[in-house]
C-alpha cells in the first residue's frame, strides 16, 4: 500500500463539537489499511487533529497543505464533507483519476492490489464492488465501529499538539463549552435529509440538473461543455486516463505535524514524479465558476 | 534439667551414615532449588508496575499473624476453615518437632529428654493427627463431595496425597521405632505407641522390620525433600504468597479503585502492566472457587469466572511472554463484571480480583477494544456529560411543580444535593429525586442543586476502564465544586457517593481534596429521625425487605442507617434476604452493566428479584436508583404480582404524606 490518507472534521450538529462516527471510522479504516496513514483536517479543527494523532496517524496536517506522496486510498468522513461539500470528494477523485464511492462500509485490499469495497445501498442492502487503482471512499454513517481511541491517548495527543504549535491559539483543555439552561431545538436528523446515494454521486459531478430536466436530450449545451462533461464521465468510470499535470512551482510550503519516527521522506523533498505533484485545490481558492455543480446549459469558463 | 535422661529416643538409629549424609545433601539441594524458584518468581512479579501511591498497601505484622495463626479469612467457610486450621497447626507443630530433633542431633544442645521429651512427643503426635485429619477432610471434599466449587485438578490432588503420605509415613516410622522396645514412657506418643502395639501384634516389630523401617525412613525423607523443592511451582506455594498477600491488606475501602499515575498509559494490555502485588496475588490463588460462588455474573450464566481471570493472568506470567492479555482472559468475561467486589470480599488469600478486572478493562480501552455499547457510553459522557445520551440541559425537566433552589453562578453552597444522572434522566431515579426534594423542602434545609451544571461523576466510565474520561469529568466537577465552595454533598446515588467520598480525593496533586463531607441520603434520613426532625408514622401493615446496594453495603459498610429508617416506618421487623448487608447479591447494574449487557443464561436482576420475592415482602426497599430500576424490572419479569419497589426516601414521603 503506497499511501493512505484520510480526511476528517468535527461537527457541531449535536450542539457541541464532536467527531461524527463516520469520521472516526475513516481514520480507523485508513490506519487499518496502512499504519503510516496521513490525516488531513480543516484549518483550526483541533478536535479532529487531536483525534487523528491519538489514533496513530503518522502525518496530521491542515487541509491547506500539499498532500504527501501518491496515495492509493483516500478515506473521507461524513463530517468532513458536511463542511466542505460532496464536491471535494469528486475533485479529489478527479485529480488522481480515482474511483469515488459513497456510503462505504468496508474496504479490503487483495494481494494483487484490487480493493473489495462493501457499501450501503440503502434499506439494509449492501453492494460489493471490486475496484483496481486509486479509490476515494466516503464512509457511511452506518459503518461498524472498530477501534476506540481512549481519552488518555487523546489527552497525550493534545499535549503533543500544544507543544508543536507554540504561538498558535489553542487551549490545552478540551473545548467543551457550557450548555445553556434552556433546551435547544433539535436540528433535523441528517439521515432524513440525506439524498439517495446515486443523487449524491450525480450532484458531486454536477449532473443533477440533467435528472430534473424533462427535455428529451439529457444534456443540452454547446459542444465544448458537452465534451467536457463526457470526458469527466469517462474518466470517472475508468474508461479514459487523464494526462498527468505538471507540478505547479508556486506551491506554498506545507504546514503539518509529522511524527519524527515515521516521517515520510517525500513530505520534505520535491516529489520525483509529476503524478505526485498534483494537489487538490482547497475549496477556498477555487474560482467561483468552478464551485458547485457546473451548469449544463450555457458557456463554461475556461480552466 | 528435664528429669531422667533415659527418657528420650534414638535419633537416626537405623539409618546408615551415608543415607544421612545423602539426605542432608538432598535437603540442601532442595532448599537451593526452592530458593531459586522463589527468586525467579519474584523477578517475574517485579516486572509489574510499582504500587499506586494513592492506595498504599504497607506490610502489617498484625495482619500476617491474624491471617496465619488465627486463619481469619478462611474461617468463613466452616468446613474448609476447620480443615485448614488442622492442616496449618499440624504442619507447624510437625515442623517444630523436626527442628527439635535436628537441634538435638546436630548441635551441642541437649534438651530432648525427660518430661520435655514426653510433652513434645504428645504435642507432635497430636499435631500429626490434626495434619492427617485435615488433609483427609480436603481430599474427601475433592474426591467425594458432590457439590464443591474447587477446581478439581489432578496435580493439586496428587500434591495433597503426597502431603498425606508424608504424615502417614511419619506415624508409621514412629510406630516402628517404638515397637522394637515398647518403652512405657513412649505412651505419651499416643498415636505412635498405638501403632507400635498394632505392629507388634502383626509381628512386624522383629529384627526383620529394620529393613522396611529404613525403607520407610528413606521414602519419608524423599517425600519431604520433593515437597519443599517443588514448593515455588506448585499449589502449596500459597503458603508463602497467600501470607504475603494477607500481610499487605488494602488500606483503601473496597469500593475504591486505585488511581493510576498519569504519566503512563493506564491499564494492563500485557501482564507486566499489572502492579507487582497484583502479580504476586495470582500465585496465592488456591482455586478454591469461593469467588465463583458469589459472583452474580457467573450465577447468571455469563462468561465471567473470577477464578479464571486470576488463573489467566497466572498463565500469562508462567508463559513468560509479552503477549496481550486478550489471549489469556476473554473479552466477554471482562465486560460481564458488575464490579460488585463480592469476589474480593470472600477471597481467603486477599486477592483483589475486582481491581485486576478493572485494570484489564483499562488495558482493553487503551488498545481500542471495547464493546459498541461501552463506546457509545463513553461518547455520551464525553459529549453530553451523562451516560443516558440526553441533553444535559434536560437535567431538571422532571422537577416541574417542585420548588428547587438552583445555585447561581459562583454562589457559595453549604449543602449541595447532588442529583446524579439516574436521578435526572431515569424515571425511577427521578422519583427518588422528587422524594428527596420534598423531604429537604419540608425540613427547610438550606441546600442547593447545580441543575444543568451537574455532570456525570465519571463512575461508569471508570468502572468500564476509561480512566482518561473519568479524569476529565472529575476535573470539571471539581472546578464547579471549588467555585461554589461546597462544604457538604448529599446524594442518593451510592456510585456518586463513593466517587465523591473516596475517588475524587485520591486524585493526584491534591485536586480532589476539596474538604467536603459526603452523606448518603439514607444516612441523612436516619440522622433526621434520630434528632427528631422527622417523625414519620408507621406505614400501613407492609412487610418490607431491604436490598443493600453494593456500593453502599459491601463497598462502604453502610448497612444500618437505611434499616433504622425502615424499621421506624414499619410496624413489623424488616425481613432480610438470604444475602444481605456485606453479602448482598448484586442487582446487575454496576460496573457499566446497566448499558453494556453481556448475555447469560439468566439475568442477574431476575436472580435477585426471586430472592426478594421469596421473602414474601410486599415492599422491596433500596437506596440506589440503579438498584431500584433493576429490581423493579426483575420482579415484573419473574413474578405475577410483583412487590412494590421503593427507595427509602419515597417510603418516608409516603409515610409523612408530603
Amino acid at each position: 500500500m503506497s499511501g493512505v490518507i484520510t480526511f476528517l472534521a468535527s461537527s457541531d450538529s449535536s450542539g457541541s463539537p464532536s467527531l461524527p462516527c463516520s469520521d472516526r471510522e475513516a481514520v480507523a479504516c485508513a490506519r487499518q489499511a496502512s499504519p503510516a496513514a496521513s490525516a488531513y483536517c480543516p484549518p483550526g479543527d483541533w478536535l479532529a487533529a487531536e483525534y487523528s494523532l491519538a489514533a496513530g496517524c503518522v502525518i496530521v496536517a491542515e487541509l491547506e497543505t500539499t498532500l504527501a506522496s501518491p496515495w492509493d486510498q483516500a478515506w473521507i468522513g461524513g463530517g468532513f464533507l458536511e463542511r466542505l461539500g460532496d464536491e471535494f470528494a469528486a475533485r479529489l477523485a478527479e485529480r488522481r483519476s480515482a474511483t469515488l464511492l459513497f456510503e462505504v462500509l468496508s474496504c479490503s485490499t487483495e494481494p494483487d492490489g484490487a480493493h473489495t469495497i462493501v457499501r450501503d445501498a440503502g434499506r439494509g442492502a449492501r453492494d460489493e464492488i471490486i475496484v483496481s487503482g486509486p479509490v476515494v471512499l466516503v464512509v457511511s454513517p452506518l459503518v461498524r465501529r472498530t477501534g476506540y481511541v481512549s481519552r488518555y491517548r487523546r489527552q497525550q495527543a493534545r499535549k503533543e499538539l500544544v507543544a508543536s504549535t507554540a504561538g498558535r491559539t489553542i487551549s490545552s483543555e478540551p473545548q467543551v463549552p457550557w450548555q445553556a439552561a434552556r433546551p435547544r431545538t433539535r436540528r433535523a436528523a441528517r439521515a432524513s435529509a440525506q439524498p439517495a446515494l446515486d443523487d449524491r454521486m450525480d450532484a458531486a459531478f454536477g449532473i443533477t440538473a440533467a435528472k430534473e430536466s424533462t427535455a428529451q436530450e439529457a444534456i443540452a449545451a454547446d459542444p465544448n461543455t458537452c465534451a467536457h462533461h463526457l470526458l469527466r464521465y469517462l474518466a470517472h468510470h475508468g474508461l479514459w486516463q487523464r494526462a498527468p499535470r505538471a507540478i505547479d512551482p508556486s506551491t506554498p510550503p506545507m504546514t503539518q505535524l509529522v511524527r519524527p519516527s515515521h516521517a515520510h521522506s517525500a513530505s520534505v523533498t520535491v516529489p520525483s514524479s509529476p503524478q505526485s505533484g498534483r494537489q487538490p485545490r482547497p475549496l477556498g481558492k477555487t474560482p467561483p465558476a468552478f464551485r458547485g455543480p457546473r451548469p449544463i446549459t450555457g458557456p463554461v469558463a475556461a480552466p | 534439667m528435664f528429669g531422667r535422661e533415659d527418657i528420650t529416643r534414638e535419633i537416626l538409629g537405623n539409618v546408615p551414615g551415608w543415607v544421612t549424609i545423602g539426605f542432608y545433601l538432598l535437603a540442601a539441594a532442595a532448599c537451593g532449588v526452592a530458593a531459586w524458584g522463589f527468586y525467579r518468581r519474584r523477578q517475574r512479579h517485579r516486572s509489574g508496575r510499582p504500587a499506586s501511591e494513592s492506595t498504599p498497601r504497607p506490610f502489617s505484622w498484625r495482619s500476617l499473624l491474624a491471617a496465619v495463626f488465627f486463619q481469619q479469612e478462611i474461617r468463613r467457610d466452616r468446613y474448609a476453615g476447620i480443615a485448614h486450621l488442622l492442616v496449618v497447626y499440624g504442619f507447624l507443630i510437625l515442623f517444630w518437632g523436626t527442628c527439635l530433633v535436628f537441634l538435638e542431633h546436630e548441635t551441642p544442645l541437649h534438651f530432648y529428654y525427660g518430661w520435655f521429651y514426653q510433652i513434645a512427643s504428645l504435642l507432635i503426635d497430636l499435631g500429626g493427627l490434626a495434619f492427617v485429619i485435615g488433609l483427609a477432610m480436603f481430599l474427601w471434599r475433592r474426591h467425594a463431595a458432590r457439590r464443591t466449587p474447587i477446581l478439581k485438578e489432578w496435580w493439586v490432588a496428587s500434591l495433597t496425597w503426597l502431603l498425606l503420605a508424608i504424615g502417614v509415613t511419619g506415624f508409621l516410622l514412629e510406630g516402628a521405632r517404638i515397637a522394637r522396645d515398647l518403652p512405657a514412657f513412649e505412651r505419651w506418643s499416643v498415636v505412635g505407641y498405638s501403632l507400635a502395639l498394632v505392629l507388634r501384634a502383626c509381628g512386624l516389630a522383629d529384627e526383620g522390620s529394620l529393613a522396611w523401617h529404613r525403607g520407610l525412613w528413606i521414602s519419608h525423607a524423599v517425600f519431604c525433600v520433593a515437597f519443599f523443592a517443588l514448593l515455588p511451582w506448585q499449589f502449596f506455594s500459597h503458603m508463602v504468597y497467600g501470607a504475603v498477600s494477607l500481610a499487605r491488606p488494602a488500606t483503601r475501602p473496597r469500593g475504591m479503585l486505585a488511581t493510576p499515575p498519569t504519566d503512563v498509559s493506564p491499564g494492563a494490555q500485557t501482564w507486566q502492566g499489572l502492579s507487582r502485588l497484583n502479580l504476586l496475588q495470582t500465585d496465592a490463588c488456591t482455586t478454591c472457587g469461593r469467588c465463583v460462588e458469589v459472583c452474580p455474573a457467573n450465577a447468571a450464566g455469563k462468561p465471567l469466572s473470577p477464578r479464571e481471570v486470576v488463573l489467566g493472568i497466572r498463565g500469562a506470567i508462567d508463559a513468560g511472554d509479552h503477549g496481550v492479555m486478550a489471549d489469556w482472559v476473554r473479552d466477554d468475561a471482562l465486560w460481564s463484571c458488575t464490579t460488585c467486589a463480592a469476589c474480593s470480599s470472600v477471597c481467603p488469600v486477599g486477592i483483589d480480583i475486582y481491581e485486576k478486572i478493572v485494570e484489564l478493562r483499562r488495558g482493553r480501552v487503551e488498545a481500542g477494544s471495547v464493546p459498541d455499547a461501552a463506546e457509545q457510553l463513553f461518547e455520551s459522557v464525553a459529549e453530553k456529560s451523562n451516560p443516558f445520551g440526553r441533553s444535559n440541559a434536560d437535567r431538571l425537566v422532571w422537577s416541574q411543580g417542585l420548588t428547587i433552589p438552583v445555585a447561581a453562578a459562583d454562589e457559595p453552597i453549604e449543602l449541595l444535593y447532588w442529583i446524579g444522572c439516574a436521578g435526572s434522566f431515569d424515571p425511577d431515579g427521578q422519583a427518588v429525586a422528587r422524594s428527596m426534594i420534598k423531604v429537604l423542602n419540608h425540613l427547610k434545609v438550606n441546600y442547593r442543586v447545580l441543575g444543568c451544571r451537574e455532570r456525570c461523576t465519571g463512575d461508569p466510565a471508570r468502572r468500564l476502564g476509561e480512566e482518561g474520561l473519568f479524569r476529565e469529568q472529575a476535573a470539571r466537577n471539581l472546578e464547579i465544586l471549588r467555585r461554589h465552595g461546597v462544604r457538604k454533598i448529599l446524594t442518593h446515588c451510592p456510585h456518586c457517593w463513593n466517587t465523591f467520598h473516596h475517588e475524587y480525593p485520591a486524585l493526584g496533586d491534591g485536586a480532589g481534596r476539596g474538604g467536603w463531607t459526603v452523606q448518603h441520603h439514607t444516612e441523612f434520613l436516619a440522622e433526621m429521625i434520630a434528632v427528631g426532625r422527622l417523625k414519620p408514622p408507621h406505614l400501613a401493615d407492609e412487610r418490607i425487605t431491604f436490598h443493600d446496594p453494593c456500593y453502599l453495603g459491601r463497598a462502604n459498610s453502610v448497612t444500618e442507617p437505611p434499616r433504622e429508617v425502615l424499621q421506624r416506618l414499619s410496624p413489623r421487623p424488616i425481613v432480610e434476604m438470604p444475602h444481605s448487608r456485606q453479602q448482598a447479591f448484586c442487582c446487575g447494574a454496576g460496573g457499566g452493566a446497566m448499558w453494556v449487557d453481556v448475555p447469560g443464561r439468566e439475568r442477574v436482576e431476575h436472580l435477585r428479584a426471586k430472592e426478594a420475592a421469596a421473602t414474601g415482602a410486599s415492599v422491596v426497599a433500596t437506596g440506589c436508583p440503579f438498584c431500584k430500576v433493576m429490581l423493579r424490572t426483575g420482579l415484573e419479569a419473574t413474578t405475577s404480582q410483583p412487590a412494590a419497589v421503593r427507595d427509602v426516601s419515597e417510603l418516608v414521603v409516603i409515610a409523612e404524606g408530603l
